[in-house]
């Protein structure tokens, strides 16, 4: 699985590059502890409970919405680094230059889509917060919290996709080709 | 009408190479905005989709494929099959369908069998000469019996939904399970004989093979251990995973000592981008899901097919049919949810066997699994290789037809599923 | 053109009080002559069952059905039926639809921020569900590890020496039948329609707790509808309620012998037996309760008290 999905994707030196790489790395790291926690936690939860018999109860819980925090916070990464799977029927079929305003598409459609997760997601924490809701179970925390997770992973999936949009744009005016 | 339009809309999306999270978020926020003029529900969705502790198996099991890829345990344990099946032409196959058949009785989750297997088996069958397509087609295939093989986390939503006991319905999916197995491992030997060029290996005598049985007793000890453990009751079949993850980490570090705590963050990081990147898929698939279960569209198919008043057999056949379609789009779950509840009454009515019912809708959501554009082992596999989508594909078509027999075996010889339960005293 | 009420549940179909929704659905329906169109979305297919609350009070969905206890944190006082042994008898319940107890509750509904329409009475009769031997007594509980049905009411079992755990409802079968956890409480409805017989074998029978499935819809919605409307929909939910009673005692008288009839030990407790579960487990629920809803919940339990 080492291999770059899209060795295009990561190829550029430029300053939007750069940004996207820190933007990608630092939180896909956060997101890779997450998955860190869900194993020492579930690990604990099963020594604690047969062992001592004093099991997590909010190991459920957490882990739920720890998915929900790995995923948002690592899908920008993911996007960085070309990981997320398109349909290549059609596309493939094209020339470079087709292929390059595809890809500029493609920027601009999760650049939407990550927009409306962000702005609804917002409206999500904003209403979990006055009206007071708790996550169900043994945790009862805010349940805003976990929710705040949806808020991050649209902006910086809309960041990301934006920043390779300029960077793919920036690259085509400074070097004419088409990749 | 809208059905036509709205799968319409996602599949030209689809067309244009945008990421398939794109296509499905983006089709759902138009029906949702041409439906409902408001689409407050989107985070709601994605949330709902992802807050789910039994998904984290799969990034779990994924973890544990990377350590024992990345600490060479997997070279030992394939070494091993090799010695013991290579020089039988086709044998490693046989050898993955056989790791897929073991690992579903471990796993309840599809995904996470065709994960756990295809990232060690895929590589080891290219190198023994498989065409790459063929080595995805028995991945795509081979971790489809993870759910019904049990456990099976979709059957025991399906027996929550539709009252089946879940015991009976473990049972019913064994035979079927094992029967698929076989079917696959023909398959695939068949397919690898008359393409001629594999590489056969000449057999390496008993001597050999021990040394090399000996040196693959940490990945042979894994799956007796983690059984053990969930059949003991130490832990659940989900944490299952987890522990696996443990096991193979404690071998790597205890063990092998071949890796440093680099080479494990690699594989915690090739994980995290995994994860995102199948999951923004599911997340998708549930906003897709319910924005066409809030306008009934689901609901008006299963409907208009129960309406049609057609007897057992004509019935049976539709409802199959009808998922099927619903399986190229929609994700496992959410199609026992929507479609279970709708088509209950009727089968009760046309005295359907729910046991019956439900190792046929197994086979049907194996099928979704690898139909395009929206098959969840076929992106693993794409997760895993880097392959192209159509070669994934190509090479998982003959498995879709297989899968179609066995569906259509089950239809016709219900004992095939119920002979198991039956005999154990489950019904009645 | 009809006004369109979308409402999510939770349980399987086949569920009686499943079916009761879909009763009072009809049944709204035909009291607003066809004005009001209710599609009822059951078994988690629309919204899943910890969401619905949210999804109802921020209008996602018009209207949903949860169980009281699901409030949780959010709306602690509504926990107040499952305080072992506080609503266990049936009289109370058919009183309770019109009643001071629940015009309080549904008070606090509305102040939350959603508009109470029915309530359904679910089931007094639970089970202690176990295998080997029957837990019958507080000592039984010692040491066993056990599912429990949230914080709220877990402390009672806590208070007879039991440990709960905590796990995803689909893993509840599983984790009985490999020893994960050695005992469960549930409803007696549900322990047969889970098919907990085939994998417990030792079943006490014990009013321990109520719980209800109430119906709510989202306020601004409620205030769109006419007049006639409104009246329909609290018609409706009060005809639901005797529905839910009446389909839950028979549910619940039935269960028993179903599960016997699968070759299990069912025993009901005797009073003895229910006075010594009551004595352990009502003073640690009580002392949680109280500092969870203060004096709201004294005067919650007082209105209560005068339905007994
Ligand atoms: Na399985
Ligand atoms: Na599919």
């Amino acid at each position: 699985m080492t291999t770059p999905r899209d060795p295009r994707a990561t190829a550029s030196k430029g300053a939007a590059a750069r940004l996207a790489k820190w933007i990608g790395l630092g939180f896909g790291a956060l997101a890779a502890l997450m998955i860190l926690a869900v194993l020492i936690l579930t690990a604990a939860n099963v020594i604690g409970r047969y062992f001592l018999s004093a099991p997590l109860r909010g190991a459920e819980e957490a882990t739920g919405y720890l998915v929900v925090g790995m995923v948002m916070l690592g899908a920008a990464e993911a996007y960085r680094r070309g990981d997320h799977i398109r349909i290549d029927l059609l596309s493939e079929r094209l020339g470079p230059a087709g292929q390059w305003w595809v890809e500029q598409l493609s920027h601009l459609a999760v650049i939407g889509f990550a927009a409306v997760l962000m702005w609804t997601g917002w409206h999500t924490v904003a209403f979990s917060r006055m009206f007071g809701a708790y996550s169900p179970g043994y945790l009862q925390v805010p349940l805003w919290i976990p929710q705040t997770a949806l808020i991050a992973g649209g902006a910086l999936l809309a960041t990301m996709a934006a920043l390779r949009l300029l960077d793919d744009v920036h690259r085509k005016i400074t070097h004419g080709a088409p990749r | 009408m809208s059905g036509v339009i709205i799968f319409g809309l996602l599949i030209a999306l689809l067309l244009t190479g945008m990421p398939i999270f794109a296509a499905l978020g983006l089709s759902s926020l138009v029906v949702l905005w041409a439906m409902e003029g408001k689409v407050d529900a989107t985070a709601d969705a994605v949330f709902a989709s992802l807050n789910s502790p039994l998904l984290a198996a799969i990034p779990m099991f994924a973890f544990m494929a990377h350590v024992m890829i990345r600490a060479r345990v997997v070279d030992d344990l394939y070494d091993m099959a090799n010695k013991l099946v290579g020089h039988v032409k086709g044998g490693l196959g046989f050898a993955t369908i056989l790791s897929c058949t073991i690992f579903a009785t471990i796993s309840g989750s599809s995904v996470a069998t065709a994960l756990t297997i295809g990232s060690t088996a895929i590589p080891q069958m290219q190198r023994f000469g498989y065409r790459p397509r063929d080595s995805y087609g028995v991945i795509a295939a081979g971790g489809t019996l993870g759910i019904l093989i049990p456990p099976s986390g979709p059957m025991i939503l399906y027996a929550i939904v539709s009252d089946a006991s879940i015991g009976a319905l473990f049972l019913a999916g064994l035979v079927p399970g094992l029967m698929l197995a076989a079917i696959f491992a023909l398959f695939s030997w068949a397919q690898v004989t008359m393409q001629g060029d594999t590489q056969k290996q000449s057999w390496v005598g008993w001597a050999e093979l021990r040394r090399a049985l000996a040196k693959s007793f940490w990945a042979v000890m894994m799956p007796p251990v983690v059984l053990g453990g969930i059949y003991l009751g130490v832990f659940t079949a989900t944490e299952a995973a987890a522990i696996g993850a443990v096991y193979a980490l404690a071998v790597a570090v205890l063990v092998y000592r071949n890796v440093t705590l680099r080479d494990l963050w690699d594989c915690l990081w090739e994980t995290m981008r995994t994860t995102a990147m199948l999951f923004m898929i599911l997340a998708a698939a549930g906003i897709f899901g319910h924005a066409i279960t809030i306008i009934r569209l689901p609901a008006e198919v299963m409907e208009a097919v129960t309406a049609l008043r057609l007897g057992q057999t004509g019935f049976i056949m539709a409802v199959m049919a009808a998922i099927f379609v619903l399986g190229m789009f929609l994700e496992t779950i959410a199609i026992i949810l929507i479609t279970t509840p709708i088509i209950l009454p009727t089968m009760a009515a046309l005295g359907i066997d729910p046991i019956w019912y439900g190792v046929m809708l197994m086979i049907n959501l194996e099928l979704a699994l690898i139909t395009p554009p929206v098959g969840m082992n076929l992106f693993v596999i794409k997760g895993i290789t880097g392959a192209r989508l159509s070669e994934i594909i190509h090479g998982a078509l003959p498995y879709v037809l297989l899968l179609m027999g066995g569906l259509a075996l089950i239809w016709a010889f219900p004992q095939l599923a119920l002979w198991l339960p039956q005999a154990s005293g489950f019904g009645r | 053109e009809a006004t369109v009420m979308r409402c999510s549940h939770q349980l399987p179909p086949a569920h009686h009080i499943a079916l009761v929704v879909d009763q009072w659905a009809a049944e709204v329906e035909t009291l607003s002559n066809g004005e009001i169109d209710v599609q009822v979305f059951g078994a988690d297919s629309l919204v899943k069952a910890n969401d619905n609350i949210l999804a109802v009070a921020k209008g996602d969905i018009e209207c949903a059905f949860s169980l009281n206890f699901q409030w949780g944190k959010t709306l602690p006082i509504m926990n107040v039926t499952v305080g072992p042994y506080t609503m266990s008898s049936i009289e109370a319940w058919k009183k309770w639809p019109t009643s001071e107890a629940a015009a309080y509750l549904e008070d606090k509904l509305s102040e939350k921020g959603v508009k109470n329409v029915a309530w359904m009475f679910q089931t007094n009769v639970s089970v202690f569900t176990s295998k080997g031997k029957f837990l019958q007594t507080p000592a039984d509980f010692q040491g066993l590890k056990m599912r429990g049905l949230g914080p709220a009411f877990d402390k009672g079992l806590e208070a007879m020496g039991a440990t709960t755990v905590s796990m995803p409802g689909s893993e509840v079968y599983q984790a009985l039948a490999t020893g994960v956890i050695d005992a469960a409480v549930t409803d007696v409805a549900a322990a047969w329609s889970r098919k907990y017989y085939e994998v417990q074998d030792h079943f006490v029978v014990v009013p321990v707790l109520a719980a209800y499935l109430h119906g709510y819809v989202t306020p601004a919605f409620h205030d769109g509808l006419t007049d006639p409307q409104k009246a329909a929909l609290k018609k409706a939910g009060e005809k639901a309620a005797g529905w839910a009673i009446e389909a839950s005692i028979e549910a619940s008288a039935a269960a028993p012998d179903q599960l016997a009839s699968k070759g299990v030990q069912v025993h009901i407790a005797t009073d003895a037996e229910n006075e010594a579960f009551k004595a352990v487990m009502q003073p640690a629920f009580a002392a949680g309760f109280e500092q969870e809803t203060g004096a709201e919940g004294k005067e919650l339990l007082d209105l209560i008290a005068k339905l007994q």
